[in-house]
């Protein structure tokens, strides 16, 4: 048994001692769960697609895009697994919204590569109905990882995918089409990747908390 | 007067570094080691002897390996870890309510 003023002791520590706990965790919790290069390759390679459809098209090569945009698929599937492979080891702190995040990609990335396989095997949609549902695809991405990375301005980036995908229904002239789609590559793709990179860089170099024991 | 016991909190957790250990590995899925340090401002040393002590009481994890030939240690907090982590929460809990009463 003890007396009332060690009570108020105890407490007074208790509290202390959960503030603390508090704090370490919200620092803890407070990591770039992505360094944003995933989004940067991805937009270079996408663009690339489109400079080699822009080139197959307008110079009569007769490669098709859809077996350019396999092909650009390939690539950038490739990179990934190299990605998971090698970032994985060297990943300094696994969370449970990094593992979210990677699987909402790679899920988007395989949906979206097998409705670009569905005109191969069945005469079902046209091409550029095809390139909308990948489009939307995106914009999925793109919305979830806004809550689960706590980058909400990604959200309007889902909301420029899903719209493009809408206009792509409209916009049937390949010339434009691929301005546009390029265009939106740099703007939400690579320099949104670029930012999270930075960031992510930036807490890097940081390092250390602000946390005295 | 009350029948408050202070002392029923655990021990293991119950200091500075070891608390803060915990609640880095409770935030996160596995940490490595350097991340851990720079979290909470430890020393290699320091900290190397709080992570021993919680590992053996069961409340953290190990896994060594090797990473283009460093050795890296990563941790993570076990089941039994979690429980009594959450169960001096608790405690901590405990004790501002009853010095409310």
């Amino acid at each position: 048994m003890i007396d009332s003023n060690q009570v108020h002791d105890a407490a007074d520590r208790a509290e202390q001692e959960l503030s603390f706990i508090k704090k370490v965790m919200e620092d803890s919790k407070k990591v770039t769960v992505d360094n944003g290069m995933g989004f940067i390759i991805w937009g270079i390679i996408s663009i690339s697609g489109i400079i080699f459809t822009y080139i197959d098209y307008y110079m009569n090569i007769g490669i098709g895009s859809l077996y350019i945009w396999i092909s650009v698929f390939a690539v950038g599937i490739l990179y990934i697994l190299i990605s998971v492979y090698r970032g994985g080891k060297r990943e300094r702190v696994k969370t449970l919204a990094g593992s979210i995040l990677g699987s909402v990609w790679i899920s988007c990335l395989v949906a979206s590569g097998f409705m670009l396989l569905i005109p191969v095997f069945v005469d079902l949609m046209p091409s550029n109905v095809t390139l909308t549902t990948v489009l939307f695809t995106i914009g999925i991405g793109y919305y979830i990882s806004s809550s689960v990375a706590d980058f909400k301005w990604i959200r309007y980036n889902a909301y420029v995918w899903w719209l493009t995908g809408f206009l792509n229904l409209i916009l049937i002239f390949p010339h434009s089409q691929m301005i546009y789609l390029g265009s939106l590559l740099i703007f939400f793709q690579i320099i949104p990747g670029l930012i999270i990179y930075k960031r992510w860089k930036k807490e890097i170099s940081a390092g250390k908390s602000a946390l005295k024991l | 007067m009350t029948d408050f016991n202070y002392h029923e909190i655990d021990d293991v957790i119950h200091s500075r570094i070891r608390t803060a250990i915990m609640a880095v590995l409770i935030s996160v899925d596995e940490a490595e080691f350097t991340f851990i340090r720079e979290k909470i401002n430890a020393t290699d040393g320091n900290l190397s002897v709080h992570l021993k002590k919680l590992e053996e009481k069961g409340y953290i994890s190990v896994r060594k390996e090797f990473v283009e030939r460093k050795p890296l240690s990563r941790y993570r907090i076990t089941d039994t870890g979690r429980k009594a982590f959450e169960e001096y929460i608790k405690k901590l809990e405990n004790i501002i309510k009853s010095n409310l009463k």
